[in-house]
């Protein structure tokens, strides 16, 4: 039996100190997986919270039909994702709101995203790059996200999405080919204002 | 180098920007904003109820049913003509059965002290 396999039994029976192994185990690939989607540290903060109240409260739902982390970062995208939207329609609720007089606006613009774990000479290429990682559709950022930041395997990241070994060999494919495209698109508009 | 070079160049640029990113650090105590966020929603299912409950469109609603409710069955009961009983000869013959068994009873009964 490893060691997810113990946490997990331990958490089934109500172990709440197989909870906080778990928490420790997990809370880093949580974390970055949610960072590297919603581009933004309180945000993946927010999401990892979540994630785990997620996990203690349907843990006794879990079959054991995929791993444990497999599992989890099913989760993690599944929140993530809502809380994109969440804060989505947030945002064009705060602009309707703001047109009809209200204050509630400002702090919603975008800003750059500054990943903590890119060295300082790339810097600003990254923060391009998640912009533009921003515009592609969800399954490709995805894939690309689990690929490109998490290090996943495309094996692994076809459990996680559960889909084919081919279909994510596709989709990261298509990811890369839409993000020169749109990246193309920027750079040519930058380099012709200069 | 010209503009497409140029282009192509800061488009690798970016594309290679990921690689070699170091995880990032979580924030510390993760662990006990989950226990309060655990805590908050086991609590907030009941003030959830009793917040939903106690809105006045709910209170009102819910009391509007129930004279409504009362109402209707008031009327429907004014209205409906009252029901004929009818002697049932099944179940009189039960009861003339029971009754005459209880009376033999009665009679072995008392016919003891004789």
């Amino acid at each position: 039996m490893n060691q997810s396999e113990v946490l997990l039994n331990q958490l089934k029976q109500g172990n709440h100190s197989g909870f906080t192994a778990l928490v420790d185990l997990y809370q880093d690939m949580v974390y970055n997986t949610a960072l590297g989607i919603v581009q933004n540290e309180e945000d993946a903060d927010d999401v990892a919270q979540e994630v785990f109240v997620q996990v203690y409260l349907s843990v006794n739902t879990f079959k054991g039909e995929s791993k444990l982390s497999t599992w989890i970062y099913r989760i993690t995208i599944t929140k993530a994702l809502d809380h994109e939207k969440k804060k989505k329609r947030k945002k064009r609720f705060g602009l309707i709101y703001s047109l009809f007089g209200g204050e509630e606006e400002a702090h919603h613009h975008p800003v750059e995203f500054d990943h903590p774990g890119v060295k300082l000479e790339k810097k600003e290429r990254a923060a391009e790059l998640f912009k533009a990682l921003k515009k592609l559709p969800e399954k490709q950022r995805i894939a690309f996200t689990l690929h490109k930041l998490d290090g996943q395997s495309n094996q692994e990241i076809a459990e996680i999405m559960n889909t084919s070994l081919y279909a994510v060999e596709s989709l990261v494919g298509r990811a890369k080919s839409n993000l020169k495209k749109i990246l193309y698109n920027y750079y040519s508009e930058k380099i012709s204002v200069q | 180098m010209n503009k497409e070079d140029k282009i192509n160049n800061l488009i690798n640029q970016a594309l290679n920007s990921a690689d070699g990113i170091e995880r990032a650090v979580v924030k510390p105590f993760l662990l006990t904003r989950i226990n309060a966020r655990l805590n908050q929603s086991k609590e907030t299912i009941w003030e959830k109820a009793s917040w939903f409950i106690g809105r006045p469109s709910v209170a009102f609603s819910g009391l509007a049913i129930l004279i409504f409710i009362n109402v209707t069955v008031i009327i429907f009961n004014r209205s409906a003509p009252l029901p004929v009983v009818t002697e049932q000869p099944a179940q009189e013959s039960i009861d003339e059965f029971s009754y005459t068994a209880v009376s033999t009873i009665y009679d072995f009964e008392n016919s003891e002290p004789q």
